[in-house]
């Protein structure tokens, strides 16, 4: 599902990912773990095309990234949902709106989309603030209205960078368990961490990045 | 792609920006409406010299002492000329009554004359498509080549007058237009270029949701379209204000009526909202330019 054959990225001069290589099956759930300035966050914006490599060759699914041209680019997000680190919430729109936005992005009327941006509040146990602007919305909360906004379109890849960052440890854990279930659905999730509680004892493979090298995979 | 959301999103973004907006919508308004009076000089100064030509008569003055039967041939060969419209033969004695009418109180100038020094004469009316100086030209030579024709006296500096009027009119119109029709299309573009400038990130979130090109630029080209519109409607409004002032005013002083100015047509007036919209989606779309990711 996601290849990467000897990628680099530099900014400033300073590599950011040094000669990556690695694999994601279809339906794997991974993490992607290291310290603060490892690549982690670089290495998911790779996923998704907001960077590009300097060096290597990275393949999502049917895209090669190495030669996507600009106007595909959409299509290939399409397929991801990402929880950001910084979440990107529309502050002047309501969380239903922000959760709705990758549906209505797919064409989808008012009424085809209801339906499924409930299912998504349902999931992440957050109906009760539909209503609400993220602006008014605890850390948590938007954080959830995120993870919602990034799985409403039932994406074939999710990808999360943080996403338990601003939660308490019950939190963290409802929101690992929501993971648990897209994943369980078929969706491939690669979650970014520096927390080694998501990991650890997960029985899930790990990429330990340092340096923007991939230090190692191992399954934890 | 532009749905129903697209109008939302545009709606909202009006009401959100609502002063920037109405400046924007206003500045239009001025720039369709000095339009509108640049057209209204254009359309009656081209009215006027296109009701000339209607006017126009070539006179030929035919050789004494031709038969009535070449003279009947020359009228018939006239008559076939494409460009003449209609013939009028003037005998020399109709002639010189109608001098007579024409001198009124000094016909005793022509009283005592024992011969009647006028010509025959052919009175040409021209049709309106062929009053143009190099279209003449080529009917006077025409005429010049015709046996039966002594002189031709036709309004040869009218016609280049007309010429010069049409083109410098044309070509001075058509300057200033263009140069107020920029200036409001790039009125309309910098106006979206800071609405888009103020969503940017809204913008940068629609692009790494999926959103196309068409998405994102959709709710803008909307937004200028309405601004574009409510310019041109506003435009329309002040023209058709002018037009009943001037109504007004020539039913009071009939001495401006005398010039028969024509109004805007009606169908402009109903199509500046249109064409406002149309300069406000053109100004938004190169404000959005080329969408990158």
């Amino acid at each position: 599902m996601i290849h990467f054959e000897g990628v680099s990225k530099i900014y400033d001069n300073q590599l950011a990912i040094k000669e990556v290589t690695l694999s994601i099956e279809k339906g794997e759930l991974v993490f992607i773990t290291g310290p603060s300035g490892a690549g982690k966050t670089t290495l998911l914006k790779l996923i998704y095309a907001q960077e590009r490599p300097d060096k290597g060759r990275i393949v999502v699914g049917n895209f090669d990234l190495s030669k996507i041209r600009q106007k595909r680019i959409p299509e290939l997000r399409r397929q991801i949902g990402i929880v950001f680190q910084d979440f990107r919430l529309i502050d002047t729109k309501t969380a239903f709106e922000n959760v709705a936005m990758p549906l209505r992005i797919r064409g989808l009327s008012d009424s085809e989309l209801r339906d499924l941006v409930y299912e998504a509040f349902r999931l992440v146990n957050l109906r009760h603030k539909m209503d609400a602007y993220p602006p008014t919305l605890s850390g948590g909360e938007q954080q959830r209205v995120a993870i919602a906004r990034a799985i409403v379109a039932e994406p074939q890849i999710l990808l999360a960078d943080e996403p338990t960052g601003n939660l308490d440890p019950e939190n963290t854990k409802a929101i690992m368990e929501i993971f648990k279930e897209i994943n369980a659905r078929g969706t491939t999730v690669v979650i970014a961490t520096h927390n080694p509680d998501l990991y650890t004892h997960s029985g899930r493979r790990v990429f330990r990045l340092s340096e923007g090298e991939l230090l190692g995979v191992e399954v934890l | 792609m532009i749905t129903g959301y697209s109008f939302r999103f545009a709606l909202e973004g009006l009401k959100k920006e609502f002063w920037i907006n109405l400046i924007a919508s206003l500045s239009g308004a001025t720039g369709l409406f000095i339009i509108s009076i640049i057209l209204l000089v254009f359309y009656n100064i081209h009215s006027a010299t296109k009701r000339l030509p209607e006017r126009f008569t070539v006179v030929l003055y035919l050789k004494d002492n031709l038969s009535t039967e070449t003279i009947d041939t020359t009228i018939q060969a006239l008559k076939n000329n494409q460009a003449v419209r209609s013939v009028r033969y003037i005998p020399k004695e109709t002639a010189l009554l109608e001098l007579k009418k024409r001198l009124k109180d000094s016909s005793f100038l022509v009283e005592g004359l024992d011969e009647n020094p006028l010509p025959d004469s052919i009175e040409l009316r021209i049709k309106p498509e062929f009053v143009s100086p190099d279209k003449i030209k080529v009917l006077i030579s025409e005429l010049r080549a015709m046996n039966t024709i002594d002189e031709i006296d036709y309004g040869e500096d009218v016609i280049a007058s007309i010429g010069i009027i049409k083109k410098a009119v044309e070509r001075s119109g058509i300057g200033l237009s263009s140069v107020i029709l920029i200036g409001v299309i790039f009125n309309f573009y910098t106006t979206i270029k800071i609405l888009f400038y103020r969503r940017r990130e809204e913008v940068e979130t629609f692009k790494l949701l999926g959103a196309s090109p068409g998405f994102i630029r959709a709710p803008f080209l909307i937004e200028g379209a309405i601004i574009g519109f409510s310019g041109g409607l506003i435009a329309s409004g002040l023209a058709a204000l002018l037009y009943q002032a001037f109504l007004f005013i020539s039913t009071r002083f009939p001495i401006i009526g005398a010039f028969g100015l024509q109004p805007l047509e009606i169908w402009f007036l109903m199509g500046l909202p249109f064409g406002g919209a149309l300069l406000g989606m053109i100004g938004a779309l190169l404000a959005i330019g080329r969408i990158r990711y």
